[in-house]
């Protein structure tokens, strides 16, 4: 069987009908969080795509990213994705290892120089010149920026690779920095999450594969179809927030009702995410759902941002010495400059010479 | 700096920073107050200093009539803006929780359409006593950049944080940071500013009471 | 707390409501300028509560057909007439997509000109006929 070209091709081989496309193409614009009026425009696109090479990179991660992505919830979806994309490398799923799979990369790169996409899971350390990560003898600053040279975009998967997440959480001993730190001339997307939902993944596959480009990006470069709005502006516990009901504990009556969870944490309204539509796990559900407020995974420096039981509106870290060593000096300062000034009031009442008529008279003159 | 970044400064060092300012601005100025000293009274006391110096923290809080003799206004704007001011910030479930970090302590909050109504009527007040500052010549005149500064940093935390519950201007982080950083700078000013009233009227007024007590005339 | 015991009981419904007056709008323009709508479910903060309260509001209609195509989709119009529910599945049984079309008939139910053109093949390579059919397609 000759390799298909466009992903038509591909389906009839498989023995999938027009109709089965059409139905394909629905499902795919609604995976690209796209209008179902969209529908027939992803069909003609998808009538003439070609099929792009992707190069999986994993740096300094826990294959979270992965799991998440083969525990997808539409698998017949993702695999036509992932069947019609050429997954030429990725470590942990190929079956080669070793040299073969160094070189399965080296020649997907140039047989697709300038065309292929790259996929990162997982940050990249630069401290002391990257030795804190390496594959195959290369560190993953050097493979990133070889294998980057020749892509024509850069998909960031999981918060690691989008904004440093664990690995760059404070003190960061690694000196691990995300995609965009690295890349500049290339289109990065970062599909951010701890995990990504695993069809915000293939959503942003099956766009570039869609439209040969990547989608409308946020200002921290993710995908606005899917990171547009927060977790707290969709959830369904929001008229609770709204009207001031909120749950205290994990176990009292509000969070038996299922009232807002602010009080226990919750970073919902500073989170942008699809869960609260999207929601994981077969569209079961999401934390808020199951009753545990949003951590805020899908943001920038997550895991500093205070404990994940604090309210948004409470402080990070604890006021309680800086309020001490400033009572005390406050009042050090205070009883110096009160002693000081009473000091020379007194002083000045000594000084004091009463004034005479003669002194009087003499001034007049 | 991203608004993330920037979220997570004001909540730790920036809030650390702020208060530690505030704390040991107030604590300078009360400490200093108290140490200048008063003049020895040679008169024999005629009552508790204390009591009347308590009470009268207490009740000069309440209107009474002699407070109307320039008329309605300024006791009306006054009144609405201090309330307005006091129980939004006291009686909003978001800043109980800041105060329970703080502290641990918590009350009963006030339902958030009442809190909007109170953040409404502080800022109405505020806007109308601007408006008075410049339409009455005696009051203009008096006002220098301090009374202008001041009204600024106070009507701020209120306008950001009405935004923030309806989520207008800005996306929520940003607005959220906005609305802490307003918050920070009035903290900063307070001690140093006329805004230190919102401690030393009680020491003024106990003094007055003090001065009745010890003369035994009513405070 | 800080609201009224009345009020707290029934989770507020309020994402079923603003898509049955979408319907309501979509049936109008169906009617009037034969404009279709559709309504991609899984994109909105929609439940199971919220799902059987529109089930509920629209009622069952008179035809319901299945398709097995890329897995089974279920087709189902729905109490108000040119108002359908389509449910894509995968071949696993998993839901992928769910919509409401307001059309005459959905879509999916229609043949499609290039399967048609694979079956027109079929017959005549069966018939071994010595006058092939040929569709303008290919014609051109």
């Amino acid at each position: 069987m000759t390799k298909a070209k466009t992903l038509i091709e591909h389906l009839e081989q498989q023995g999938i009908s027009r109709r089965g496309f059409l139905k394909f193409c629905a499902l795919t614009t609604s995976m690209m969080a796209l209008p179902p009026s969209m529908a027939p425009g992803v069909a003609r696109a998808l009538e003439t795509a070609r099929r792009p090479s992707l190069i999986w990179l994993s740096f300094q991660e826990c294959t979270g990213c992965t799991e998440s992505l083969t525990r997808s919830h539409s698998p017949t979806l993702e695999n036509i994705i992932f069947n019609y994309l050429s997954l030429d490398y990725h470590h942990t799923l190929q079956a080669a290892s070793g040299e073969a799979a160094e070189q399965a990369r080296e020649t997907a790169m140039k047989e697709n120089h300038g065309q292929y996409l790259v996929a990162v899971d997982g940050s990249i350390p630069v401290k002391d010149g990257g030795v804190y990560s390496t594959i195959a003898g290369i560190s993953n600053l050097e493979m990133l920026q070889q294998t980057v040279e020749g892509a024509a975009a850069v998909v960031a998967i999981g918060t690691c690779a989008a904004f440093g997440g664990l690995p760059r959480a404070h003190p960061n001993p690694t000196g691990a920095v995300p995609v965009q730190e690295l890349v500049r001339d290339k289109p990065v997307v970062n599909v951010s999450g701890c995990p990504p939902i695993p069809v915000v993944i293939s959503g942003v596959l099956a766009h570039y594969l869609t439209f040969g480009r990547i989608p409308d990006l946020d200002d921290y470069g993710r995908p606005l179809s899917f990171f547009g709005t927060s977790i707290h502006d969709r959830c369904y516990r929001r008229p609770y927030y709204n009207k001031g009901l909120f749950a205290e504990t994990f176990d009292d009556e509000g969070a038996r009702k299922g009232w807002c969870l602010y009080k226990l944490g919750c970073k919902g309204p500073t989170t942008y995410n699809a869960c609260a539509t999207v929601k994981w796990n077969q569209g079961t559900s999401f934390p808020i759902q199951a009753g545990h407020g949003c951590f805020g995974c899908s943001e920038p420096d997550f895991w500093d941002a205070g404990g994940f039981y604090q309210p948004l509106s409470a402080g990070i870290g604890s006021v309680g010495g800086v309020a001490a060593v400033a009572v005390a000096a406050g009042a050090g300062a205070g009883i110096a400059a009160g002693l000081a000034q009473q000091s020379q009031r007194k002083h000045a009442q000594l000084q004091h010479e009463k004034v005479t008529v003669a002194d009087l008279k003499e001034s007049e003159s | 700096m991203t608004s993330t970044e920037w979220l997570i400064w004001v909540r730790g060092p920036g809030l650390q920073l702020s208060l530690g300012i505030f704390i040991l601005g107030m604590t300078y100025r009360i400490m200093q107050t108290y140490f200048l000293g008063r003049a020895k009274n040679l008169a024999e006391p005629r009552g508790s200093q204390w009591l009347h110096g308590m009470k009268t923290i207490w009740w000069r809080s309440f209107f009474h009539p002699g407070m109307t003799i320039r008329g309605y206004f300024t006791i009306i704007s006054g009144y609405t803006f201090h309330l307005g001011f006091i129980i939004t910030l006291l009686f909003l479930d978001q800043h109980i929780e800041l105060f329970r970090s703080w502290t641990g302590l918590s009350w009963p909050a006030l339902p958030p359409i009442v809190i909007t109504i109170t953040a409404v009527l502080g800022i109405a007040a505020l806007v109308a006593v601007l408006v008075d500052r410049f339409a009455d010549p005696v009051r203009y005149l008096l006002s220098d950049y301090q009374d202008y500064l001041c009204w600024v940093l106070t009507v701020l935390p209120l306008v950001t944080g009405l935004l923030l519950v309806y989520k207008m201007w800005l996306p929520y982080t940003s607005l959220l940071v906005v609305h802490i950083i307003s918050f920070e700078i009035l903290l900063v000013a307070i001690p140093f500013t006329k805004l230190s009233h919102v401690f030393t009227i009680f020491i003024a007024r106990w003094y007055n009471g003090a001065i009745a007590g010890y003369k035994g005339v009513q405070s | 707390m800080t609201a009224s015991a009345d009020d707290d009981q029934q989770p507020p419904r309020f994402n079923a409501k603003p898509i049955l007056n979408e319907i309501r709008h979509g049936v109008d323009r169906l009617l009037n300028d034969g404009q279709t709508t559709t309504i991609d479910l899984s994109r909105l903060p929609f439940d199971a509560e919220d799902e059987r309260y529109l089930r509920e509001a629209l009622g069952d209609g008179e035809v319901y057909a299945s398709v097995n195509a890329l897995g089974e989709s279920k087709v189902q119009e729905t109490g108000v007439a040119g108002v359908w529910w389509v449910t894509h599945f995968d071949a696993a049984g998993a839901a992928l997509g769910k919509y409401i079309e307001i059309t005459t008939v959905p879509g999916i139910l229609k043949s499609q000109p290039e399967d048609m053109l694979r079956g027109l093949h079929m017959l005549n390579a069966r018939l071994g006929a010595d006058q092939t059919i040929t569709s303008v397609q290919e014609q051109q």
